[in-house]
Protein backbone atom coordinates (compact mmCIF):
# COMPACT_ATOMS: atom_id res chain seq x y z
CA UNK A 1 0.00 0.00 0.00
CA UNK A 2 1.57 3.77 -0.97
CA UNK A 3 1.83 6.61 1.52
CA UNK A 4 -1.02 8.40 -0.42
CA UNK A 5 -3.63 5.12 0.41
CA UNK A 6 -2.34 4.88 4.19
CA UNK A 7 -3.36 8.39 4.26
CA UNK A 8 -6.65 8.42 2.79
CA UNK A 9 -7.80 5.31 4.87
CA UNK A 10 -6.73 7.42 7.73
CA UNK A 11 -8.49 10.61 7.08
CA UNK A 12 -11.71 7.89 5.92
CA UNK A 13 -11.37 6.19 9.51
CA UNK A 14 -10.85 9.13 11.19
CA UNK A 15 -13.76 10.82 9.56
CA UNK A 16 -16.33 7.78 10.56
CA UNK A 17 -14.45 7.82 13.81
CA UNK A 18 -15.62 11.54 14.69
CA UNK A 19 -18.60 11.23 12.85
CA UNK A 20 -20.01 8.28 14.96
CA UNK A 21 -19.10 9.28 18.01
CA UNK A 22 -21.11 12.70 17.54
CA UNK A 23 -23.92 10.21 16.07
CA UNK A 24 -23.83 8.59 19.53
CA UNK A 25 -25.59 10.84 21.91
CA UNK A 26 -28.26 12.79 18.94
CA UNK A 27 -29.09 9.39 17.99
CA UNK A 28 -29.58 7.72 21.23
CA UNK A 29 -31.51 11.00 22.41
CA UNK A 30 -34.13 10.88 19.54
CA UNK A 31 -34.36 7.18 19.31
CA UNK A 32 -35.42 7.37 23.14
CA UNK A 33 -38.03 10.10 21.96
CA UNK A 34 -39.19 7.93 19.16
CA UNK A 35 -39.25 4.81 21.38
CA UNK A 36 -41.23 6.45 24.07
CA UNK A 37 -42.11 9.72 23.53
CA UNK A 38 -45.77 10.85 22.66
CA UNK A 39 -45.60 13.69 20.49
CA UNK A 40 -47.82 14.97 18.10
CA UNK A 41 -45.61 15.48 15.39
CA UNK A 42 -44.21 12.53 15.96
CA UNK A 43 -44.39 11.68 12.16
CA UNK A 44 -43.30 14.70 10.71
CA UNK A 45 -40.03 14.16 12.58
CA UNK A 46 -39.63 10.38 11.40
CA UNK A 47 -39.68 12.03 8.50
CA UNK A 48 -36.93 14.36 8.80
CA UNK A 49 -35.08 12.11 10.17
CA UNK A 50 -35.33 9.31 7.63
CA UNK A 51 -35.19 11.97 4.34
CA UNK A 52 -31.23 10.96 4.08
CA UNK A 53 -32.06 7.23 3.79
CA UNK A 54 -34.00 7.51 0.99
CA UNK A 55 -32.88 11.00 -1.09
CA UNK A 56 -30.22 10.35 -3.14
CA UNK A 57 -26.90 11.50 -1.07
CA UNK A 58 -26.31 13.86 -3.54
CA UNK A 59 -29.32 15.51 -3.13
CA UNK A 60 -28.43 15.43 0.85
CA UNK A 61 -25.37 17.25 0.21
CA UNK A 62 -26.75 19.62 -2.14
CA UNK A 63 -29.07 20.69 0.56
CA UNK A 64 -26.29 20.85 3.07
CA UNK A 65 -24.72 23.07 0.68
CA UNK A 66 -27.84 25.24 0.29
CA UNK A 67 -27.98 25.63 4.36
CA UNK A 68 -24.92 25.67 5.30
CA UNK A 69 -22.49 27.33 2.51
CA UNK A 70 -20.91 30.49 2.75
CA UNK A 71 -23.63 32.53 0.26
CA UNK A 72 -26.34 30.65 2.88
CA UNK A 73 -27.68 32.98 5.86
CA UNK A 74 -27.20 30.26 8.44
CA UNK A 75 -23.13 29.23 6.79
CA UNK A 76 -22.43 33.21 6.80
CA UNK A 77 -24.07 33.33 10.06
CA UNK A 78 -21.86 30.38 11.41
CA UNK A 79 -18.47 31.94 9.37
CA UNK A 80 -18.69 35.43 10.39
CA UNK A 81 -19.45 34.45 14.51
CA UNK A 82 -17.59 31.82 15.36
CA UNK A 83 -15.40 31.29 12.02
CA UNK A 84 -16.95 27.78 11.68
CA UNK A 85 -17.01 26.77 7.92
CA UNK A 86 -18.90 23.73 6.81
CA UNK A 87 -17.73 23.42 3.21
CA UNK A 88 -14.65 21.42 1.81
CA UNK A 89 -12.93 20.83 4.55
CA UNK A 90 -12.57 17.62 7.59
CA UNK A 91 -15.89 19.41 9.20
CA UNK A 92 -18.17 18.88 5.88
CA UNK A 93 -16.61 15.45 5.80
CA UNK A 94 -17.96 14.82 9.21
CA UNK A 95 -21.13 16.53 8.59
CA UNK A 96 -21.87 14.87 5.26
CA UNK A 97 -21.15 11.24 7.38
CA UNK A 98 -23.26 12.13 9.82
CA UNK A 99 -26.42 13.59 8.43
CA UNK A 100 -26.35 10.19 5.86
CA UNK A 101 -25.85 7.53 8.93
CA UNK A 102 -27.72 8.91 11.33
CA UNK A 103 -31.11 7.37 10.19
CA UNK A 104 -29.50 4.20 10.64
CA UNK A 105 -28.40 4.82 13.99
CA UNK A 106 -31.57 6.42 15.15
CA UNK A 107 -33.85 3.38 13.76
CA UNK A 108 -32.10 0.77 15.26
CA UNK A 109 -31.32 2.41 18.73
CA UNK A 110 -35.20 3.40 18.46
CA UNK A 111 -36.46 -0.66 18.08
CA UNK A 112 -33.21 -1.07 20.38
CA UNK A 113 -35.45 0.81 23.28
CA UNK A 114 -38.47 -0.51 21.67
CA UNK A 115 -37.88 -3.86 23.16
CA UNK A 116 -36.98 -2.90 26.29
CA UNK A 117 -40.49 -3.88 28.16
CA UNK A 118 -41.76 -0.68 30.06
CA UNK A 119 -42.35 -2.56 32.46
CA UNK A 120 -38.94 -2.23 34.28
CA UNK A 121 -39.03 1.39 33.65
CA UNK A 122 -42.50 1.55 35.82
CA UNK A 123 -40.75 -0.89 38.44
CA UNK A 124 -37.68 1.11 38.82
CA UNK A 125 -39.96 4.40 39.27
CA UNK A 126 -42.05 2.41 42.03
CA UNK A 127 -38.15 1.81 43.88
CA UNK A 128 -38.32 5.47 43.57
CA UNK A 129 -35.44 6.56 40.90
CA UNK A 130 -36.45 9.41 39.04
CA UNK A 131 -36.81 9.38 35.00
CA UNK A 132 -32.97 10.29 34.50
CA UNK A 133 -31.65 7.76 37.09
CA UNK A 134 -34.45 5.11 35.09
CA UNK A 135 -33.00 6.04 32.01
CA UNK A 136 -29.25 5.72 32.85
CA UNK A 137 -29.21 2.50 35.55
CA UNK A 138 -32.67 0.39 33.35
CA UNK A 139 -32.98 1.34 29.52
CA UNK A 140 -30.04 2.12 28.49
CA UNK A 141 -28.04 -0.64 29.97
CA UNK A 142 -31.06 -3.07 28.74
CA UNK A 143 -31.06 -1.43 25.36
CA UNK A 144 -27.24 -1.21 25.34
CA UNK A 145 -26.54 -4.01 22.35
CA UNK A 146 -28.60 -2.57 20.05
CA UNK A 147 -27.20 0.75 20.69
CA UNK A 148 -23.46 -0.13 20.22
CA UNK A 149 -25.30 -2.57 16.98
CA UNK A 150 -26.96 0.99 15.63
CA UNK A 151 -23.82 2.49 16.11
CA UNK A 152 -21.93 -0.13 14.37
CA UNK A 153 -23.59 0.27 11.82
CA UNK A 154 -24.00 3.99 11.07
CA UNK A 155 -20.00 4.13 11.35
CA UNK A 156 -19.96 1.30 8.23
CA UNK A 157 -21.85 3.67 6.46
CA UNK A 158 -19.82 6.63 7.54
CA UNK A 159 -16.80 4.63 5.71
CA UNK A 160 -18.50 4.15 1.99
CA UNK A 161 -20.15 7.49 2.05
CA UNK A 162 -19.98 9.26 -0.93
CA UNK A 163 -22.85 11.50 -2.68
CA UNK A 164 -23.43 13.69 0.21
CA UNK A 165 -19.50 13.53 0.75
CA UNK A 166 -18.52 14.90 -2.62
CA UNK A 167 -21.17 17.57 -3.19
CA UNK A 168 -20.46 19.25 0.26
CA UNK A 169 -17.03 18.53 1.10
CA UNK A 170 -15.44 17.87 -2.50
CA UNK A 171 -12.46 15.53 -3.67
CA UNK A 172 -9.31 17.33 -2.52
CA UNK A 173 -6.70 15.00 -2.54
CA UNK A 174 -5.09 15.34 1.23
CA UNK A 175 -8.06 16.93 2.70
CA UNK A 176 -10.88 15.59 1.94
CA UNK A 177 -10.15 12.50 -0.38
CA UNK A 178 -11.56 9.58 1.74
CA UNK A 179 -11.60 5.67 0.44
CA UNK A 180 -14.75 5.67 -1.78
CA UNK A 181 -13.69 8.98 -3.52
CA UNK A 182 -10.25 7.53 -4.29
CA UNK A 183 -11.47 4.63 -5.64
CA UNK A 184 -13.96 6.41 -8.08
CA UNK A 185 -11.10 8.92 -9.31
CA UNK A 186 -8.74 6.31 -9.21
CA UNK A 187 -11.48 3.98 -11.61
CA UNK A 188 -10.79 6.85 -14.56
CA UNK A 189 -6.67 6.42 -14.24
CA UNK A 190 -5.38 3.93 -16.52
CA UNK A 191 -3.14 1.69 -14.57
CA UNK A 192 -4.76 2.24 -11.08
CA UNK A 193 -6.20 -1.05 -11.39
CA UNK A 194 -4.16 -2.53 -8.41
CA UNK A 195 -4.78 0.19 -6.27
CA UNK A 196 -7.90 0.26 -6.87
CA UNK A 197 -8.99 -3.35 -6.11
CA UNK A 198 -6.76 -2.92 -3.04
CA UNK A 199 -9.30 0.00 -1.31
CA UNK A 200 -12.28 -2.38 -2.80
CA UNK A 201 -10.86 -5.47 -0.84
CA UNK A 202 -10.46 -3.25 2.34
CA UNK A 203 -13.79 -1.31 2.04
CA UNK A 204 -15.04 -4.72 1.66
CA UNK A 205 -13.17 -6.42 4.85
CA UNK A 206 -14.06 -3.49 6.82
CA UNK A 207 -18.05 -3.39 6.09
CA UNK A 208 -18.25 -6.74 6.47
CA UNK A 209 -16.72 -6.82 10.27
CA UNK A 210 -18.70 -4.22 11.18
CA UNK A 211 -22.07 -5.60 10.00
CA UNK A 212 -20.57 -8.67 11.35
CA UNK A 213 -20.10 -7.06 14.96
CA UNK A 214 -23.78 -5.06 14.43
CA UNK A 215 -25.24 -8.49 13.72
CA UNK A 216 -23.57 -9.81 16.86
CA UNK A 217 -24.86 -7.64 19.08
CA UNK A 218 -28.39 -7.26 18.03
CA UNK A 219 -28.75 -10.80 18.85
CA UNK A 220 -27.21 -10.67 22.91
CA UNK A 221 -30.17 -8.37 22.97
CA UNK A 222 -32.30 -10.86 22.32
CA UNK A 223 -32.77 -11.97 26.02
CA UNK A 224 -34.83 -8.88 26.87
CA UNK A 225 -37.31 -10.50 25.19
CA UNK A 226 -38.24 -12.71 28.41
CA UNK B 1 -53.58 2.60 57.18
CA UNK B 2 -56.25 4.59 55.10
CA UNK B 3 -56.39 4.97 51.19
CA UNK B 4 -58.97 6.59 49.82
CA UNK B 5 -59.86 6.44 46.09
CA UNK B 6 -62.84 9.30 45.43
CA UNK B 7 -64.55 9.02 41.79
CA UNK B 8 -61.68 7.90 40.18
CA UNK B 9 -61.98 7.53 36.30
CA UNK B 10 -59.51 7.17 33.66
CA UNK B 11 -59.94 5.31 30.43
CA UNK B 12 -57.18 3.07 28.67
CA UNK B 13 -57.85 1.57 25.14
CA UNK B 14 -60.83 2.56 24.92
CA UNK B 15 -62.11 0.53 28.21
CA UNK B 16 -63.54 3.45 31.11
CA UNK B 17 -62.50 2.58 34.76
CA UNK B 18 -64.02 4.30 37.48
CA UNK B 19 -62.70 3.63 41.54
CA UNK B 20 -64.19 4.75 44.57
CA UNK B 21 -64.23 3.57 47.88
CA UNK B 22 -61.89 3.80 51.49
CA UNK B 23 -59.80 1.42 52.89
CA UNK B 24 -58.89 1.31 56.47
CA UNK B 25 -56.61 -1.46 57.88
CA UNK B 26 -53.86 -3.38 57.81
CA UNK B 27 -53.94 -5.96 55.24
CA UNK B 28 -56.58 -5.60 51.98
CA UNK B 29 -57.23 -8.21 49.14
CA UNK B 30 -58.66 -7.26 46.20
CA UNK B 31 -60.44 -9.47 44.17
CA UNK B 32 -62.28 -9.80 40.96
CA UNK B 33 -61.74 -12.54 37.82
CA UNK B 34 -59.31 -11.61 35.21
CA UNK B 35 -59.38 -7.96 33.15
CA UNK B 36 -62.27 -6.78 35.74
CA UNK B 37 -59.82 -3.99 36.69
CA UNK B 38 -57.54 -5.23 39.67
CA UNK B 39 -54.13 -4.14 38.14
CA UNK B 40 -55.23 -0.93 36.71
CA UNK B 41 -56.10 0.12 40.17
CA UNK B 42 -52.86 -0.95 41.31
CA UNK B 43 -51.18 1.14 38.81
CA UNK B 44 -53.09 4.32 39.79
CA UNK B 45 -52.45 3.90 43.59
CA UNK B 46 -48.62 3.57 42.84
CA UNK B 47 -49.00 6.17 39.96
CA UNK B 48 -47.88 4.24 37.02
CA UNK B 49 -51.26 5.51 35.54
CA UNK B 50 -52.81 8.60 35.85
CA UNK B 51 -56.39 8.66 36.20
CA UNK B 52 -58.28 11.88 34.53
CA UNK B 53 -60.24 12.82 37.26
CA UNK B 54 -60.70 12.47 41.15
CA UNK B 55 -58.33 12.30 44.07
CA UNK B 56 -56.46 9.29 45.83
CA UNK B 57 -55.40 10.07 49.04
CA UNK B 58 -53.12 7.95 51.25
CA UNK B 59 -53.06 8.69 54.86
CA UNK B 60 -52.57 12.32 54.98
CA UNK B 61 -50.62 12.39 51.70
CA UNK B 62 -52.65 14.00 48.53
CA UNK B 63 -51.31 11.43 45.53
CA UNK B 64 -53.38 12.67 43.04
CA UNK B 65 -56.14 15.63 42.76
CA UNK B 66 -57.45 16.27 39.41
CA UNK B 67 -59.01 19.54 40.07
CA UNK B 68 -56.09 20.55 42.04
CA UNK B 69 -53.77 19.48 39.36
CA UNK B 70 -52.05 17.16 42.10
CA UNK B 71 -50.40 14.37 40.68
CA UNK B 72 -46.88 12.50 42.77
CA UNK B 73 -44.38 11.01 39.77
CA UNK B 74 -44.48 7.09 41.21
CA UNK B 75 -41.20 7.78 42.09
CA UNK B 76 -42.06 9.61 44.96
CA UNK B 77 -44.78 8.16 46.16
CA UNK B 78 -43.01 5.48 48.21
CA UNK B 79 -45.73 2.80 47.12
CA UNK B 80 -43.83 -0.77 47.24
CA UNK B 81 -44.62 -2.62 44.45
CA UNK B 82 -44.34 -6.57 43.56
CA UNK B 83 -45.52 -7.22 39.65
CA UNK B 84 -47.23 -10.46 38.85
CA UNK B 85 -44.54 -10.92 36.59
CA UNK B 86 -41.54 -9.46 38.87
CA UNK B 87 -39.64 -7.38 36.18
CA UNK B 88 -36.56 -8.56 38.50
CA UNK B 89 -34.04 -6.23 36.32
CA UNK B 90 -32.46 -8.74 34.14
CA UNK B 91 -28.66 -7.20 33.78
CA UNK B 92 -28.39 -7.03 37.86
CA UNK B 93 -27.61 -9.76 40.25
CA UNK B 94 -30.29 -10.24 42.98
CA UNK B 95 -27.89 -8.35 45.59
CA UNK B 96 -27.96 -5.23 43.04
CA UNK B 97 -31.80 -5.96 42.08
CA UNK B 98 -32.22 -5.59 45.80
CA UNK B 99 -30.90 -2.68 46.66
CA UNK B 100 -31.64 -1.00 43.38
CA UNK B 101 -33.71 1.22 45.45
CA UNK B 102 -31.54 2.15 48.78
CA UNK B 103 -30.17 4.97 47.15
CA UNK B 104 -33.13 7.13 46.96
CA UNK B 105 -34.62 6.88 50.67
CA UNK B 106 -32.79 8.18 53.45
CA UNK B 107 -34.84 6.21 55.99
CA UNK B 108 -33.78 2.81 57.24
CA UNK B 109 -36.38 0.97 59.03
CA UNK B 110 -36.02 -1.78 57.59
CA UNK B 111 -32.77 -3.66 56.81
CA UNK B 112 -30.80 -5.17 54.75
CA UNK B 113 -29.60 -7.83 56.71
CA UNK B 114 -33.11 -8.38 58.50
CA UNK B 115 -35.09 -8.93 54.25
CA UNK B 116 -32.34 -10.94 53.42
CA UNK B 117 -32.96 -13.24 56.38
CA UNK B 118 -36.58 -13.03 56.41
CA UNK B 119 -37.21 -13.77 52.66
CA UNK B 120 -34.09 -16.62 52.66
CA UNK B 121 -32.65 -14.87 50.19
CA UNK B 122 -29.03 -15.41 51.51
CA UNK B 123 -28.08 -18.11 48.36
CA UNK B 124 -29.53 -16.41 45.92
CA UNK B 125 -27.42 -12.55 45.85
CA UNK B 126 -24.88 -13.57 43.49
CA UNK B 127 -27.15 -14.92 40.67
CA UNK B 128 -28.74 -13.46 37.98
CA UNK B 129 -32.72 -13.32 37.57
CA UNK B 130 -32.28 -15.83 35.15
CA UNK B 131 -31.35 -18.59 37.09
CA UNK B 132 -33.57 -18.33 39.21
CA UNK B 133 -37.34 -20.42 40.48
CA UNK B 134 -40.96 -18.43 40.28
CA UNK B 135 -40.56 -19.08 43.80
CA UNK B 136 -36.85 -17.27 44.29
CA UNK B 137 -38.02 -14.36 41.97
CA UNK B 138 -41.57 -14.14 43.98
CA UNK B 139 -39.01 -13.58 47.17
CA UNK B 140 -36.80 -11.76 45.45
CA UNK B 141 -39.26 -9.34 43.95
CA UNK B 142 -40.91 -8.44 48.04
CA UNK B 143 -37.53 -7.73 49.24
CA UNK B 144 -36.79 -5.18 46.50
CA UNK B 145 -39.96 -3.74 47.08
CA UNK B 146 -39.21 -3.63 51.26
CA UNK B 147 -35.93 -2.18 51.04
CA UNK B 148 -37.01 0.76 49.49
CA UNK B 149 -39.04 1.30 52.30
CA UNK B 150 -42.39 1.58 51.27
CA UNK B 151 -45.18 3.28 53.20
CA UNK B 152 -47.29 0.22 51.76
CA UNK B 153 -47.07 -2.87 49.92
CA UNK B 154 -48.89 -3.25 46.75
CA UNK B 155 -48.93 -7.46 45.55
CA UNK B 156 -50.20 -7.87 42.48
CA UNK B 157 -51.09 -11.94 41.67
CA UNK B 158 -48.66 -12.76 44.52
CA UNK B 159 -49.97 -16.84 44.05
CA UNK B 160 -50.13 -17.24 40.59
CA UNK B 161 -48.30 -19.77 38.40
CA UNK B 162 -47.20 -21.23 42.04
CA UNK B 163 -47.75 -24.46 43.79
CA UNK B 164 -49.98 -25.19 46.86
CA UNK B 165 -46.85 -24.99 49.27
CA UNK B 166 -45.28 -22.32 47.72
CA UNK B 167 -48.34 -20.53 48.42
CA UNK B 168 -48.50 -21.43 52.00
CA UNK B 169 -44.92 -20.01 51.88
CA UNK B 170 -45.65 -16.69 50.29
CA UNK B 171 -48.85 -16.57 52.61
CA UNK B 172 -46.71 -16.74 55.63
CA UNK B 173 -44.08 -14.65 54.33
CA UNK B 174 -46.80 -11.58 53.92
CA UNK B 175 -47.78 -12.28 57.51
CA UNK B 176 -44.40 -11.83 58.72
CA UNK B 177 -43.69 -8.82 57.10
CA UNK B 178 -46.84 -6.87 58.04
CA UNK B 179 -46.17 -8.26 61.77
CA UNK B 180 -42.24 -7.38 61.63
CA UNK B 181 -42.19 -4.05 59.79
CA UNK B 182 -46.11 -2.69 60.12
CA UNK B 183 -46.13 -2.06 56.56
CA UNK B 184 -50.13 -2.17 55.24
CA UNK B 185 -50.50 -4.72 52.55
CA UNK B 186 -52.67 -4.44 49.37
CA UNK B 187 -52.49 -7.78 47.61
CA UNK B 188 -54.60 -8.33 44.70
CA UNK B 189 -55.73 -11.82 43.58
CA UNK B 190 -58.33 -13.85 41.40
CA UNK B 191 -57.97 -16.65 44.09
CA UNK B 192 -60.12 -15.88 46.73
CA UNK B 193 -59.32 -18.65 49.30
CA UNK B 194 -55.46 -17.23 49.77
CA UNK B 195 -56.71 -13.45 50.27
CA UNK B 196 -59.03 -14.86 52.92
CA UNK B 197 -56.02 -16.55 54.98
CA UNK B 198 -54.42 -13.60 54.53
CA UNK B 199 -57.16 -10.56 54.97
CA UNK B 200 -61.15 -10.67 55.55
CA UNK B 201 -61.09 -7.32 54.60
CA UNK B 202 -61.42 -7.35 50.27
CA UNK B 203 -62.59 -5.02 47.97
CA UNK B 204 -64.54 -6.64 45.50
CA UNK B 205 -64.01 -5.09 41.53
CA UNK B 206 -66.02 -6.28 39.02
CA UNK B 207 -66.44 -4.53 35.44
CA UNK B 208 -63.64 -2.04 35.61
CA UNK B 209 -65.54 -0.44 38.66
CA UNK B 210 -65.30 -1.33 42.48
CA UNK B 211 -68.86 -3.12 43.64
CA UNK B 212 -67.86 -3.74 47.14
CA UNK B 213 -65.48 -2.99 50.04
CA UNK B 214 -65.24 -4.69 53.46
CA UNK B 215 -65.65 -7.69 55.41
CA UNK B 216 -65.80 -10.93 53.16
CA UNK B 217 -68.55 -12.16 55.39
CA UNK B 218 -70.57 -9.23 55.52
CA UNK B 219 -70.68 -8.69 51.69
CA UNK B 220 -71.26 -12.29 50.88
CA UNK B 221 -74.47 -12.14 54.00
CA UNK B 222 -75.33 -9.19 52.19
CA UNK B 223 -75.67 -10.54 49.12
CA UNK B 224 -73.72 -7.23 47.56
CA UNK B 225 -72.23 -9.09 44.65
CA UNK B 226 -74.07 -12.49 44.93
CA UNK B 227 -72.67 -14.05 41.65
CA UNK B 228 -68.77 -13.14 42.71
CA UNK B 229 -68.74 -13.53 46.86
CA UNK B 230 -70.54 -16.69 48.11
CA UNK B 231 -70.27 -18.57 51.31
CA UNK B 232 -68.99 -21.12 49.30
CA UNK B 233 -65.26 -19.56 48.63
CA UNK B 234 -65.49 -18.73 52.64
CA UNK B 235 -62.80 -20.20 54.93
CA UNK B 236 -62.94 -19.54 58.73
CA UNK B 237 -59.91 -17.64 59.87
CA UNK B 238 -59.10 -17.97 63.89
CA UNK B 239 -56.16 -16.15 65.32
CA UNK B 240 -55.68 -18.11 68.77
CA UNK B 241 -52.29 -18.25 70.98
CA UNK B 242 -50.75 -21.79 71.08
CA UNK B 243 -51.60 -23.48 74.83
CA UNK B 244 -49.90 -26.49 74.60
CA UNK B 245 -48.68 -29.57 72.35
CA UNK B 246 -49.40 -32.94 73.71
CA UNK B 247 -46.31 -35.27 72.53
CA UNK B 248 -48.44 -38.37 72.87
CA UNK B 249 -51.15 -37.73 71.15
CA UNK B 250 -49.59 -35.62 68.85
CA UNK B 251 -52.15 -32.42 69.09
CA UNK B 252 -52.18 -28.60 69.80
CA UNK B 253 -54.35 -26.81 71.88
CA UNK B 254 -54.74 -23.14 71.15
CA UNK B 255 -57.10 -21.09 72.80
CA UNK B 256 -57.71 -16.82 72.98
CA UNK B 257 -58.03 -17.03 76.90
CA UNK B 258 -56.88 -19.67 79.40
CA UNK B 259 -60.87 -19.81 80.47
CA UNK B 260 -61.84 -19.62 76.52
CA UNK B 261 -63.16 -22.37 74.49
CA UNK B 262 -60.16 -24.33 73.06
CA UNK B 263 -59.29 -25.47 69.45
CA UNK B 264 -57.72 -28.71 68.62
CA UNK B 265 -55.48 -29.43 65.72
CA UNK B 266 -52.53 -32.16 64.51
CA UNK B 267 -49.22 -31.74 65.08
CA UNK B 268 -47.35 -29.85 61.74
CA UNK B 269 -44.47 -30.46 63.26
CA UNK B 270 -44.01 -26.72 64.10
CA UNK B 271 -44.96 -26.64 67.46
CA UNK B 272 -42.28 -29.48 69.35
CA UNK B 273 -40.21 -27.36 70.25
CA UNK B 274 -41.40 -25.48 73.86
CA UNK B 275 -40.06 -22.20 72.55
CA UNK B 276 -43.08 -21.94 70.22
CA UNK B 277 -45.71 -22.27 72.87
CA UNK B 278 -47.51 -19.23 73.40
CA UNK B 279 -46.96 -17.39 69.89
CA UNK B 280 -50.41 -16.47 68.38
CA UNK B 281 -51.57 -18.70 65.26
CA UNK B 282 -53.60 -18.35 62.26
CA UNK B 283 -55.95 -21.28 61.70
CA UNK B 284 -57.79 -22.04 58.69
CA UNK B 285 -60.83 -24.12 58.45
CA UNK B 286 -63.38 -24.92 55.69
CA UNK B 287 -67.28 -23.89 56.54
CA UNK B 288 -68.12 -27.94 55.58
CA UNK B 289 -65.80 -29.62 57.48
CA UNK B 290 -68.00 -28.13 60.76
CA UNK B 291 -70.71 -30.03 61.72
CA UNK B 292 -73.70 -28.81 64.14
CA UNK B 293 -74.90 -30.99 66.65
CA UNK B 294 -77.27 -29.85 69.38
CA UNK B 295 -74.86 -31.48 71.82
CA UNK B 296 -71.51 -32.41 72.73
CA UNK B 297 -70.64 -36.05 71.60
CA UNK B 298 -68.51 -38.44 73.67
CA UNK B 299 -67.76 -41.23 71.56
CA UNK B 300 -66.83 -39.52 68.33
CA UNK B 301 -63.75 -38.87 66.30
CA UNK B 302 -64.01 -35.54 66.11
CA UNK B 303 -61.90 -33.86 68.84
CA UNK B 304 -63.17 -30.17 68.16
CA UNK B 305 -66.38 -29.76 70.13
CA UNK B 306 -67.44 -26.23 70.29
CA UNK B 307 -70.49 -24.51 72.06
CA UNK B 308 -71.50 -21.12 70.44
CA UNK B 309 -75.09 -19.13 69.49
CA UNK B 310 -76.10 -18.85 66.16
CA UNK B 311 -75.86 -15.24 65.10
CA UNK B 312 -76.63 -15.08 61.70
CA UNK B 313 -78.13 -17.75 58.89
CA UNK B 314 -78.00 -17.28 55.10
CA UNK B 315 -79.58 -19.35 52.70
CA UNK B 316 -77.25 -19.87 49.66
CA UNK B 317 -78.26 -22.29 46.44
CA UNK B 318 -78.56 -26.10 48.54
CA UNK B 319 -76.81 -24.85 51.42
CA UNK B 320 -77.14 -23.07 54.62
CA UNK B 321 -74.47 -20.91 55.95
CA UNK B 322 -74.76 -20.48 59.47
CA UNK B 323 -72.64 -18.38 61.83
CA UNK B 324 -71.78 -19.00 65.34
CA UNK B 325 -70.12 -16.87 67.92
CA UNK B 326 -68.48 -20.02 70.15
CA UNK B 327 -67.17 -17.75 73.53
CA UNK B 328 -65.63 -15.24 71.03
CA UNK B 329 -64.52 -17.58 68.47
CA UNK B 330 -66.35 -16.58 65.14
CA UNK B 331 -67.18 -19.97 63.10
CA UNK B 332 -69.08 -20.29 59.47
CA UNK B 333 -70.55 -23.66 58.90
CA UNK B 334 -72.19 -24.93 56.06
CA UNK B 335 -75.33 -27.30 56.57
CA UNK B 336 -77.90 -28.84 54.27
CA UNK B 337 -81.74 -27.92 54.50
CA UNK B 338 -82.29 -31.51 56.17
CA UNK B 339 -79.89 -30.65 58.89
CA UNK B 340 -81.03 -27.29 59.23
CA UNK B 341 -84.86 -28.40 59.82
CA UNK B 342 -83.90 -31.39 61.61
CA UNK B 343 -81.87 -29.35 64.49
CA UNK B 344 -84.38 -26.64 63.85
CA UNK B 345 -81.18 -24.02 63.90
CA UNK B 346 -82.94 -20.51 64.56
CA UNK B 347 -80.37 -17.29 65.52
CA UNK B 348 -79.89 -17.65 69.49
CA UNK B 349 -79.98 -21.51 69.66
CA UNK B 350 -76.99 -22.84 71.41
CA UNK B 351 -75.57 -25.62 69.22
CA UNK B 352 -72.04 -27.54 69.11
CA UNK B 353 -69.74 -26.90 66.18
CA UNK B 354 -67.82 -30.29 65.78
CA UNK B 355 -65.01 -30.98 63.41
CA UNK B 356 -61.61 -33.09 63.27
CA UNK B 357 -58.49 -31.55 64.52
CA UNK B 358 -56.76 -32.62 60.99
CA UNK B 359 -59.47 -30.28 59.40
CA UNK B 360 -57.68 -27.34 61.17
CA UNK B 361 -55.02 -25.92 59.00
CA UNK B 362 -52.60 -24.06 60.71
CA UNK B 363 -51.57 -20.78 58.35
CA UNK B 364 -48.91 -18.92 59.89
CA UNK B 365 -47.27 -19.22 63.37
CA UNK B 366 -46.29 -15.22 64.42
CA UNK B 367 -43.20 -14.10 66.32
CA UNK B 368 -43.24 -13.07 69.22
CA UNK B 369 -43.41 -9.97 70.44
CA UNK B 370 -43.63 -7.94 67.00
CA UNK B 371 -44.51 -4.87 66.38
CA UNK B 372 -48.28 -4.26 65.97
CA UNK B 373 -49.17 -3.42 62.57
CA UNK B 374 -51.65 -0.01 61.19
Amino acid sequence: MSVAEIEVIWLTLKTALVSTVLTIPIAVWLGWIMARKRLRFKAVLEALISLPMVVPPVVTGYLLLLTLGRNSAVGNTLYNMFGWQFTFNFAALVLASLVVSLPLAVRSIRSAFEMVNPAYENAAATLGAPPLATFFRISLPLALPGIISGVVLSFARSLGEFGATITLAGNIFGKTQTVALMIYSNMQVPGSEMQVMRLVIFSILLSVAAIAASEWFSKKNRYLRK
Amino acid sequence: MKLSLKNVKLSLSEISFSYDTTMEGGIFGVFGVSGSGKSTLMKVICGIERAHTGQVIFNDTVFFDSEKGIHIPPHKRQVGVVFQEHYLFPHLTIAQNLTFGSRYTTMEKISFSDVIALLDLAPLMKKKPSKLSGGERQRVAIGRALLQQPRMLLLDEPFSNLDRSRRKQIISYLLKIHNRFGIPLLIISHDLEDILRLTQSIIIIECQSIKATGDYLHIAEQAIVPHLITPRRFINIVELVHQAYLPKQRINHFGATKDGPTLMATNSGAFSNERQHGRRVRLAIAPDDIALGSDTCRNISMQNQLQGTVTHILHMNDSFYVTLDCGGISLVSEITPAALYQLDVKPGAILVCLFKAKAVEIVHIFENGVQKAN
